[in-house]
């Protein structure tokens, strides 16, 4: 029996009552769960900031004065007290600026749509995901070895340290491939790049050309969707990373030029 | 008011029974209908219409989810505005660009099936195969093509970038695509 577009929308007038309701229940409770960034708690230290101010006032008009007036012990103590608060106030100053900068650092990488996370999070965001997204596709944070521990999106939360070479040249050469006219059956495998050279964020899909016979990537870039031949080293190459960094989870290839 | 004395309200024959739908679910159903039909009006008319199919169908049914049902209701009677009024210009509404999507995947536009023996099967196989996809997967197809919820309003309530929802229809609609040819359907 043909079946058209219409005919699929307006069957779903006869869908499971459960699984609208399911959905309409998703729908209500689903919200992208942030955990709070240090950054966010930089405005509940203002009030040290000032009293990192104060105090460095206090102890300049004091340490300026009290040699003028005799240095005694007690004196010099109380300097010397009111110095180390100033310092350790500084220093927590410090510290807390260090890990704005570090949250500001995985929000530029993750993208303005994602949620991000410091990398403490991560293990524990993976374990509770693992398994409940399915293994039928796959996707990978990466990012630039050594710049954070881990991006956690709202979806995806594994970091990988680096990208190794060979896979970074296979995955961003792809754009400068000649399309192929070649009709693609089943999809292998599924991962995304972002901020590759060409285009925003793309999905490339590796699958099995229509005869089964060899391998095409399937990606969108600015000129829409495109079909690219591959081999099977290449199908190879892109497999065992899937294999070994996500196996049963997602992996989300996030790339930089940072 | 909750749900089962809503009902008993419409057996009851109590006028009362719409005004406390209108209270509990108008924004609910008329979102339902303006995802379809673009349009204020048209949306209020759909739901006043709506209102009006349950307090006929109530009794002799008593649905067990009354905002599935009037869900339902409200997607038909604007479906079938929608191709009353629209049958030879666009209106832009979601509905409209979700038929469209479906065209990625090969699937023909417009309408082949006459009776509503047929929707009903269609819809069951739908559902059936639903059930074999990931709960994420399913609900983000249920609210693109039933609600025809926005792609920015999915992405929002799943912190998904476009470009993943968009990736998770496509292969949601292959696979039903496939399911439903292995079930003797061509599309």
């Amino acid at each position: 029996m043909k079946v058209k577009a219409e005919d699929i929308s307006y069957a779903l007038n006869f869908l499971d009552d459960e699984l609208i309701a399911e959905c309409d229940k998703a729908r209500e409770e689903v919200k992208v769960t942030s955990i709070p960034k240090k950054k966010a708690k930089i405005t509940s230290f203002m009030p040290f900031i000032a009293a990192a101010a104060a105090l460095l006032l206090i102890g300049g008009v004091l340490i300026a004065v009290l040699p003028k007036m005799g240095s005694t012990t007690m004196y010099k103590d109380s300097v010397s007290k009111i110095e180390e608060t100033v310092a350790a106030v500084d220093n927590a100053v410090e510290n807390e600026q260090a890990d704005e900068t570090v949250s500001e650092e995985i929000d530029r990488n993750a993208g303005d749509d994602s949620t991000s996370y410091l990398a403490d999070d991560i293990s524990e965001m993976v374990d509770s995901m693992d398994g409940e997204l399915g293994s039928d596709y796959y996707s990978a944070t990466i990012v630039p070895g050594g710049q954070v521990d881990g991006i956690l999106t709202s979806e995806v939360h594994i970091a990988c340290s680096a990208l190794d070479d060979e896979i970074y040249d296979l995955v961003t050469g792809l754009g400068g491939r000649e399309d192929i006219e070649e009709e693609y059956g089943n999809t292998l495998l599924s991962f995304y790049v972002e901020d590759v050279p060409y285009g925003e964020a793309v999905e490339y899909d590796l699958c099995e050309d229509s005869d089964g016979s060899s391998y095409v990537f399937v990606f969108e870039d600015d000129d829409g969707k495109r079909i690219v031949p591959a081999n099977e080293d290449e199908y190879e190459l892109l497999r065992q990373l899937i294999d070994e960094q996500a196996a049963n989870s997602i992996l989300y290839i996030y790339m930089s030029e940072n | 008011m909750e749900d089962a004395k809503i009902v008993d309200l419409y057996w009851e024959r109590d006028e009362d029974a719409i005004n406390q739908t209108q209270i509990k679910y108008e924004r609910y159903l008329m979102k339902v209908a303006d995802n379809i039909l673009n349009n204020t009006e048209d949306s209020s008319e759909s739901v006043n219409d709506t209102y009006l199919k349950a307090w006929n169908s109530m009794p002799p049914h008593r649905p067990s989810m009354l905002s599935t049902f009037l869900g339902k209701i409200t997607r038909r009677v604007s479906i079938d505005l929608y191709r009353k009024k629209h049958a030879d210009k666009r209106c832009g509404s979601e509905y409209e660009v979700s038929l469209q999507e479906m065209q990625e995947n090969g699937i023909e536009p417009a309408g082949a099936m006459e009776n509503e023996s047929e929707y009903m099967d269609l819809g069951k196989y739908i559902s059936d195969y639903l059930k074999t996809i990931s709960e994420d997967n399913r609900n983000i197809f249920i609210r693109r093509y039933f609600h025809c919820d926005p792609l920015k309003d999915i992405c929002t309530s799943y912190g998904f970038s476009e470009s993943k929802v968009k990736s998770i229809l496509f292969r949601v609609r292959g696979g039903l695509k496939e399911y439903l040819e292995k079930e003797g359907y061509s599309l």
